[in-house]
C-alpha cells in the first residue's frame, strides 16, 4: 500500500472503524436469522450467533491490525495516549523529566566542555605525534625553558625526534596610529616543518631571515582579517613592529595558530652568536618542539635524551641538577590541574546521570506495577504482547524526547555561562559548542534505561495470565524482587550523592582555606596599568618619563600614592645562579634559586603595605650612578645567609666575574605573588632608576573605588606621551581573583553538581517511600485496627526510608575518601579525608532522607483503618 | 449440521478468492457461499474471515463497495481486482502442485 492510501487510511480511520463495527453487526443479524430459522427464538438466535462469531473486539483488533497505515495510526495513536498518561500523573511526568533533563543537559554539556578542551586534536597535522621539550630541575622537579647550546647538543644525538624546532614567545609593541601591544613569537625556520603547516599566501620563515635576521614576519589568519582587511596584496607590506620596519612576507592559513590563538606574528629566532660561558648553557629562555619519527615512542625519546642530558650535566657545572623532560603538546597545552579537574566535573556529571536514570528508574518500577491492571485488560480486549510493547516504548520515548528537549536547551545554557563565567586561562574553551553527538549518546543512555525499568516490569506482567492479575491486582507475587531493585537503586543514588557532596565540600573548604591566605600585601584600592615604552624610543626616556607619570598621577584628586614595579603577580620563574657572600667564607659556589626579580620604586612596599624587617628601603639617593643595591625577602634571606643577618651582604646575579656586586640594603617580609596557593617565592628588588625597564606597571592607591579613576589615568599617559600604549587598566584584586579563577570555576560546578545530587535522591527516596506506602495502605490499616499508634507507624515509615539513606550514605563516604585521595592535588590545605565534610554530606542527605520519609509516613500514620480496610 | 472440518493452513485466501472469482459476496454471503460450495463440509471461523479480507483489501487483491442487499440491508461487497484475480491463478497453480506432490508422496510406497 502506498503512503499516501496509508495517510488516507489514516484520516479516514473514524469512518473505518464504523464501517467495520456495522459489517459485523450485519454478519451476527444475518447468522441469528438463519437460527431464527432453524426454529430458535430471536434472544437464542443472537446469543447463539454471538458465541460462534467469537470475542469481537478481539477480531475488530485483528482487523485494524491488518488494515494499512495501521503502525502510522498506532504510533500517533500511542502518541496521543502517552501524554494522556504523562499529563494524569503530573507527579511522575515532573519528576522524572526532571530528572532526565537534568542528567542529560548536564552530560551534554560537560562532555561537549571536555572534548573541546581535551580531547579534540590540535589543529596540527598528528598532533598527537609532536612533543615539546623542556629543561627539567630534577631536584625540584620543575619543568623549565632551556638554552639554546643545549637544545642544539640534543637535536644533534637523538634519533627519535625528528627535528627540534626552537621557539620563544614574545611581547611586541605595533606602532601606529593608536600603539597596541601584541604577541609574537620568534621561531626557528624549521619550526613550521615541524608543525607541518604552509601559509595560506606567501612564504615561511628561511635559513636566510634566521642568519641574517631579516626584517620579515608571517601574520595570523586572524590578524591578517582584523587589522589587514583580508587585503590580498599583503605581502611586501611593511608594519613597525617594535621600532622596526619589518615586511609581511606570509600569511597562516585560516584555523592555525601556534603556540595559542593570541599569537600575530612569527619572526625569525635569532641564536646567541656568541657563546659566552656559563650563561650559554643551564636554564635558557628558549622552548623547544619536535616530532617522534614514525615508528619512536614518547618513552624511547625521552631515555635517548637523558643519556645526553647526563653527559652535558657531568661536561657543564651550570647544567648541574638539570635533566630533559618531554611532555606531549596537548598535555603542554591543557595542563594536568585543568585535566584533573576537568574529569572530576565529568565523573560528578556521570554520577549526575546514573543518579537522574535511577530516580527514572524507580518512578517506572513503581508506576509499572501499579500499570499491570491497566495491561491486563487490554491483553483481555484482545492487545497482542507487541502492542502493548510499542506502546510502551512510546509513551517511553515521548518522555525521553520531552526530557532531551529541555536537556539541550539546559546544555546550551550550561556550556554558554561556562564559556561566559569560567576563567580566562582555559585553553580552546572559545571554540566549545553543544555536541549533538552527545546530546544523542546522553538520549540512548536515558532511553535505554528508561526502557529496561518501565519495560521489563510490564511485560512480565503481560506474561501472566490476565485473568488472575485482574483479580488480584494488589496481592503481588513478584512484589519483592522488584522492591529488592527499587531499595538498591536509592542506596546507589545516596552513595554517589554523599560522593559528590563530599567532594564539593572538600573543594569549597579548600577554597575557603584560599581566600583566607593573606597574601602578605593589601589588595584592597589598587589599581594597576600597564605600560611600554615602545622600542623606536631610545631607552634613556625611560626615567624621564617614569617620573613625569608618577608626579602627575600623584596629584589627580583621590590618588594616595603611586608606585612602579615591573610585574603586579608573577608568573613561573626559572632558578637563577647567585654567587653570595658569606662572612668569615670565600665560598663561591653559586647557588640555584627559583627566584622573582623585580624593579620598583621606593614607595612600592609602604603602598602594597609590605612590611620591613630589617635595614632599609630605596631612597632617592639610590639612583643610576650610586652602587647597586638590593632589598630581598625574608625567603631569599633565609636561602643565602641562614644564620646571618644579610644586612650589607653583597651578591651577584650570575657566575661572571664582571658582574656587578649587589649590596642588600634591606630585608621585607615575604608576598604570594604568584597564587595565592603557591608558597611564597624568594624575591630581589632592584631601585627602579638603577634598572629602568621599558616595560612597567603604574600602581595607584587610591582613597576609593579604583576602577572611578582609571579615565582620570589613562588621559594623563596620553597628555604626556601619546605612543605609549596602555593596555587594560584593572585592579591588583582582579588580578589575584583571576589566579582562583579556575578553582573558583570548578568548585562552583562540583557544588552545583552536588546540589542537584542531594535533590535527586530526595526525590527518588521520596517517590520510593511514597509509593511504599500507597501499597501498603492495606497492611497498615490492619497493624492499625490491631493497635499500632500513629506515632509507631509513623516512625516505622521513618526509619525505613533512614535505613536505607544511611546505607547509601554509609558505602559512599568509602567511595568518597577514595575519590579525594585520587583529586587531591585539587585540594588545599584540605585533608581527603576530612572530616567536617564527611561528616556535613553525610548530615545533608540523612536530613533530606528524613524530610522526604516524612511526607509519606505521616500519611502512613494517618490512614483510617475502616477506610483502609474497605479501599480493596 | 455435518460435521465441519478447518481449513488447511493458509487455503483460507484462496478459498476466499475462489468464491468472489464468482461475483460479489458480502462477508456472511462468503462464508454461506463457502459452506455451500463444499457442501457444508467447510465451516469458515468468523474471526479468521474478516482479518482476511482486510489484509487482502490491504494487499490490493479485494475491493470493497457499501451497497443495498435483495432485503434492503446495507452491506458490504467485495469483489476481485485485477492483482486478486491473478493472485488466484497463481494460489491455484501452487495449490494444484501442492497436491500433487502430496498425493505422490501418500501413494509411494
Amino acid at each position: 500500500m502506498n503512503p499516501f492510501r496509508k495517510l488516507a487510511a489514516l484520516c479516514r480511520k473514524e469512518k473505518l472503524d464504523r464501517d467495520m463495527a456495522e459489517e459485523i453487526r450485519f454478519h451476527l443479524e444475518q447468522r441469528a436469522a438463519d437460527h431464527v430459522g432453524d426454529g430458535l427464538s430471536p434472544d437464542e438466535a443472537r446469543f447463539a450467533a454471538q458465541r460462534m462469531f467469537g470475542g469481537v473486539e478481539q477480531i475488530k483488533e485483528r482487523c485494524r491490525e491488518q488494515r494499512g497505515g495501521l503502525w502510522l495510526e498506532s504510533v500517533v495513536r500511542d502518541v496521543r495516549h502517552g501524554v494522556r498518561m504523562l499529563t494524569h500523573s503530573p507527579g511522575f511526568t515532573f519528576a522524572s523529566v526532571l530528572s532526565l533533563a537534568l542528567g542529560i543537559g548536564a552530560t551534554t554539556a560537560m562532555f561537549s566542555i571536555l572534548d573541546g578542551v581535551i580531547l579534540q586534536p590540535l589543529p596540527y597535522p598528528d598532533s598527537d605525534r609532536l612533543i615539546t621539550l623542556w629543561t627539567e630541575n630534577r631536584r625540584q622537579g620543575s619543568r623549565l625553558t632551556s638554552s639554546y647550546a643545549n637544545i642544539a647538543d640534543w637535536k644533534n644525538a637523538s634519533r627519535t625526534l625528528q627535528d627540534i624546532a626552537v621557539f620563544d614567545p614574545v611581547s611586541l609593541i605595533v606602532s601606529g596610529d593608536e600603539p597596541r601591544r601584541t604577541s609574537g613569537l620568534l621561531a626557528s625556520a624549521n619550526l613550521s616543518a615541524v608543525l607541518r603547516v604552509q601559509p595560506m599566501i606567501g612564504r615561511t620563515l628561511t635559513e636566510e631571515d634566521i642568519t641574517q635576521n631579516a626584517p620579515v614576519a608571517i601574520l595570523s589568519h586572524a590578524a591578517w582579517l582584523e587589522h589587514h582587511g583580508g587585503r590580498p596584496d599583503i605581502l611586501g607590506r611593511t608594519m613597525s613592529i617594535d621600532g622596526r620596519l619589518i615586511e609581511i612576507v606570509g600569511v597562516w592559513p585560516e584555523g592555525f595558530h601556534f603556540p595559542d590563538k593570541a599569537t600575530e606574528f612569527w619572526l625569525p629566532f635569532m641564536p646567541p652568536s656568541v657563546n659566552d660561558g656559563a650563561n650559554a648553557r643551564g636554564v635558557g629562555a628558549l622552548r623547544a618542539i619536535s616530532r617522534l619519527v614514525p615508528d619512536g615512542t614518547l618513552a624511547q625519546a625521552q631515555a635517548e635524551l637523558a643519556t645526553v642530558a647526563a653527559a652535558l650535566e657531568r661536561e657543564h657545572p651550570a647544567n648541574r641538577d638539570l635533566g630533559v623532560r618531554l611532555v606531549p603538546l596537548a598535555e603542554q597545552i591543557v595542563g594536568r590541574d585543568l585535566r584533573d579537574a576537568l574529569v572530576l566535573l565529568l565523573a560528578a556529571v556521570g554520577a549526575v546521570l546514573v543518579i537522574a536514570c535511577s530516580n527514572v528508574g524507580n518512578l517506572m518500577l513503581a508506576r509499572s506495577l501499579g500499570r499491570q491492571r491497566e495491561f491486563a485488560l487490554r491483553i483481555s480486549l484482545g492487545a497482542t504482547r507487541a502492542r502493548l510493547v510499542a506502546q510502551l516504548l512510546t509513551e517511553n520515548v515521548v518522555l525521553c524526547l520531552i526530557a532531551a528537549g529541555l536537556g539541550l536547551l539546559l546544555a546550551f545554557f550550561t556550556v554558554n555561562a561556562v564559556r561566559t563565567l569560567a576563567p580566562p586561562g582555559i585553553p580552546r574553551l572559545d571554540e566549545t559548542t553543544v555536541d549533538l553527538r552527545i546530546l544523542a549518546f546522553a538520549l540512548l543512555v536515558s532511553l535505554a534505561s528508561v526502557c529496561f525499568f518501565g519495560l521489563a516490569p510490564a511485560l512480565s506482567s503481560t506474561r501472566r495470565d490476565a485473568a488472575s492479575m485482574l483479580r488480584n491486582s494488589s496481592r503481588d507475587s513478584s512484589e519483592a524482587p522488584r522492591r529488592r531493585l527499587r531499595n538498591a537503586l536509592v542506596v546507589a543514588e545516596f552513595a554517589l550523592a554523599v560522593m559528590l557532596l563530599a567532594g564539593a565540600g572538600m573543594l569549597v573548604r579548600s577554597f575557603m582555606n584560599l581566600m583566607a591566605v593573606d597574601p602578605g600585601f593589601r589588595t584592597e584600592n589598587l589599581l594597576v596599568a600597564p605600560l611600554r615604552l615602545p622600542a623606536s624610543r631610545p631607552a634613556g626616556d625611560t626615567i624621564p618619563l617614569a617620573t613625569t607619570l608618577i608626579e602627575r598621577i600623584r596629584a589627580l584628586p583621590g590618588v594616595s600614592s603611586v608606585a612602579l614595579s615591573e610585574e603586579v603577580l608573577l608568573g613561573d620563574r626559572n632558578a637563577r645562579l647567585i654567587v653570595a657572600e658569606r662572612s668569615g667564607s670565600t665560598d663561591t659556589a653559586p647557588l640555584r634559586v627559583p627566584l622573582a626579580i623585580d624593579a620598583v620604586t621606593s614607595d612600592y612596599f609602604r603602598l602594597m603595605g609590605v612590611p620591613l624587617r630589617g635595614g632599609r628601603i630605596f631612597s632617592d639617593f639610590d639612583g643610576p650612578d650610586a652602587p647597586p643595591v638590593a632589598v630581598v625577602n625574608e625567603t631569599l634571606a633565609r636561602q643565602l645567609w641562614p644564620a646571618e643577618n644579610p644586612i650589607g651582604r653583597r651578591l651577584r646575579l650570575g657566575l661572571g666575574a664582571r658582574l656587578p656586586w649587589i649590596t642588600v640594603v634591606g630585608v621585607v617580609a615575604d608576598q604570594r605573588r604568584q597564587q595565592l596557593d603557591r608558597p611564597p617565592i624568594a624575591q630581589i628588588f632592584f631601585p627602579w632608576a638603577q634598572n629602568p625597564s621599558r616595560g612597567m606597571n603604574l600602581i595607584v592607591r587610591t582613597e576609593a573605588e579604583p576602577t572611578a579613576l582609571a579615565p582620570a589615568l589613562r588621559a594623563a599617559v596620553r597628555s604626556i606621551d601619546p605612543t605609549v600604549p596602555i593596555e587594560a587598566i584593572t585592579t591588583v584584586r582582579k588580578l589575584l581573583d583571576r589566579t582562583v579563577a579556575p578553582r573558583r570555576f570548578h568548585t562552583g560546578i562540583l557544588a552545583a553538581f552536588a546540589i542537584i545530587a542531594l535533590l535527586l535522591a530526595g526525590v527518588g527516596i521520596f517517590g520510593l517511600m511514597h509509593y511504599s506506602v500507597s501499597r501498603r495502605t492495606r497492611e497498615i490499616g490492619v497493624r492499625t485496627a490491631l493497635g499500632a499508634s500513629a506515632p509507631q507507624i509513623l516512625r516505622q515509615i521513618l526509619a525505613e526510608g533512614l535505613t536505607l539513606a544511611g546505607a547509601g550514605v554509609t558505602i559512599g563516604l568509602g567511595g568518597a575518601v577514595a575519590m579525594s585521595r585520587a583529586f587531591s592535588a585539587l585540594l588545599y590545605e584540605v585533608s581527603p579525608i576530612d572530616p567536617v565534610s564527611l561528616i556535613a554530606a553525610t548530615l545533608a542527605l540523612i536530613a533530606i532522607a528524613a524530610l522526604a520519609s516524612f511526607l509519606p509516613a505521616r500519611r502512613a500514620s494517618r490512614i483510617d483503618p475502616m477506610i483502609a480496610l474497605r479501599a480493596e | 449440521m455435518a460435521q465441519k472440518s478447518g481449513l488447511v493452513q493458509g487455503t483460507l485466501d484462496m478459498l476466499v478468492l475462489r468464491v468472489l472469482s464468482r461475483g460479489e459476496f458480502h462477508g456472511w454471503g462468503i462464508t454461506e457461499k463457502l459452506e455451500q460450495l463444499s457442501k457444508n463440509a467447510l465451516r469458515v471461523e468468523e474471526g479468521s474471515l474478516y482479518p482476511a479480507l482486510y489484509r487482502m483489501e490491504d494487499k490490493g487483491w479485494l475491493k470493497s463497495e457499501w451497497r443495498q442487499t435483495e432485503k434492503g440491508q446495507r452491506a458490504k461487497y467485495y469483489s476481485l481486482t485485477r492483482a486478486g484475480r491473478k493472485q488466484l491463478e497463481a494460489e491455484k497453480e501452487s495449490w494444484a502442485r501442492m497436491t500433487g506432490i502430496i498425493a505422490q508422496v501418500m501413494e509411494s510406497a
